[in-house]
């Protein structure tokens, strides 16, 4: 792509004359290629000064409550800078809270499930990631030998903890799979128990160490859907 | 500050304030979700509505807007754009990735007809009561500089969401010239606005 056809076809996205295939071309494209990145934010901004020439029309009464409904609906993410050291009494209620919510927010389709060719077998994959972003982490569990392969892309922590990975049943308790590293690539033991077909990973944010009650204190910032693999 | 009678939203909603309820909506502060929606919602609905035409669609597509607001505004970064403008882009690509999907009944697009020959730039060469800063004067002067075709294209795609199938069907020419259009009036544009 010359740089003209680059700064036509972003200029195209940000206009909005493009075709849904080739919107979500572009999309795809935007996330390795810096040139079309660049060029589609130059567009946004030079053609900003634009939106202040857009009529003011009011918006439907009613409108408001639908959107908060379906917030309610919705997980709530936690962005990872702002997550506490240590949880107070009552931000810990909330992430609990959130936990719950994410499993609902999981029926209800927010979150990506890659959707693979589901043959039957011992072995589930998870792309975990946060809302529809870049996957955190891809995560493979292996029932027959018990194993847990954790492979980080681009998760990111604060500095000043850790993350720690649960396996989240319908019915059960979130589960520990450890504290995992953004950097590297792990092996851990799964533990017994099985995978129940709408089984979560979910990533919190926990003090250095992880969790000290065994159970999820912090905010869940990356989830994903076990598929059978 | 003066405020002019019939000031806007955006007269009284300063760029900062906005700026700090996307902050607050980042960490997921419910009220001022409430806030801003308050502020910009006549704004994002004129954006969508314009390219939406159709009422109920418009309203789906405000609900998609706002939800990606709400879990998107930690990737606000007031360095790179004014809150208006990201919130504005939200709303654009969310109208049109909404029209692309169902595509343009007849209907709508012959509604869409209604201000047939009126040129788009007398909607940006409307006077307004607040003296344009300069960048939407150094914008408007520019596209003022384009081939009329090629203008009119660039505008009826940002106001009124119009494809390159919909722009082609308006001026009755083969969806190939318009994209040379497309491709050249963005060529000129970009250079102007690059030594304005």
């Amino acid at each position: 792509m010359t740089d003209d056809e680059c700064t036509a076809l972003a200029g195209e996205y940000v206009l909005g004359t493009l075709s849904a295939a080739d919107r979500r071309r572009v999309e795809r494209l935007r996330v390795d290629d810096a040139r079309l990145a660049r060029e589609i934010e130059a567009w946004e901004t030079r053609l900003a000064p634009l939106s202040q020439t857009l009529e003011e029309v009011p918006a439907p009464d009613g409108l408001l409550p639908l959107i908060e409904a379906e917030l309610d609906r919705e997980a709530v993410t936690v962005s990872i800078e702002d997550a506490p050291a240590r949880g107070h009494g009552r931000a810990r209620l909330a992430y609990a809270a959130a936990f719950v919510a994410l499993m609902i927010g999981l029926g209800s389709g927010y979150y990506i499930r890659d959707v693979l060719p589901p043959p039957q077998g011992q072995s589930y994959i998870a792309v975990v990631n946060r809302d529809a972003g870049l996957p955190a982490l891809i995560v493979k569990v292996d029932l027959a030998g018990r194993q847990v392969s954790v492979r980080p892309v681009s998760a990111e922590k604060p500095a000043d903890n850790d993350l720690e990975l649960w396996y989240v049943g319908p019915d059960s308790a979130p589960r520990s799979l450890g504290v995992i590293d953004v950097a590297t690539p792990v092996t851990t033991d799964f533990g017994r128990g099985g995978v129940a077909a709408d089984g979560v990973l979910a990533v919190s944010v926990e003090p250095r160490g992880g969790s000290p009650t065994g159970a999820p204190t912090g905010p869940v910032v990356y989830s994903g859907q076990l598929i059978p693999d | 500050m003066t405020i002019a009678s019939g000031a806007s939203a955006d007269a009284t909603s300063s760029a900062s304030d906005l700026a700090g309820l996307l902050d607050a909506v980042a960490v997921g502060d419910r009220m001022a979700f409430r806030d801003l929606y308050g502020r910009t919602s006549a704004k994002l609905f004129g954006a969508v509505l314009g390219i939406c035409k159709d009422r109920s669609l418009a309203e789906d597509v405000m609900q998609e807007a706002y939800l990606r607001v709400w879990r998107y505004a930690d990737g606000f970064d007031p360095t790179r754009a004014a809150p208006v403008t990201w919130l504005v882009t939200i709303a654009r690509n969310a109208a049109i990735d909404a029209v692309r999907a169902r595509g343009r009944t007849s209907a709508l697009f012959d509604g869409a007809r209604g201000e047939d020959d009126e040129d788009p730039m007398m909607r940006v060469a409307d006077p307004t009561e607040h003296p344009a800063p300069w960048d939407l004067e150094a914008l408007k002067a520019c596209l003022a500089s384009l081939e009329s075709d090629h203008r009119r294209c660039v505008l009826l795609a940002y106001y009124e969401g119009y494809s390159r199938e919909d722009l082609s069907e308006r001026f009755d020419r083969p969806v190939g010239t318009i994209k040379t259009w497309l491709f050249r009036g963005l060529a000129a544009l970009k250079t102007c606005l690059g030594t304005s």
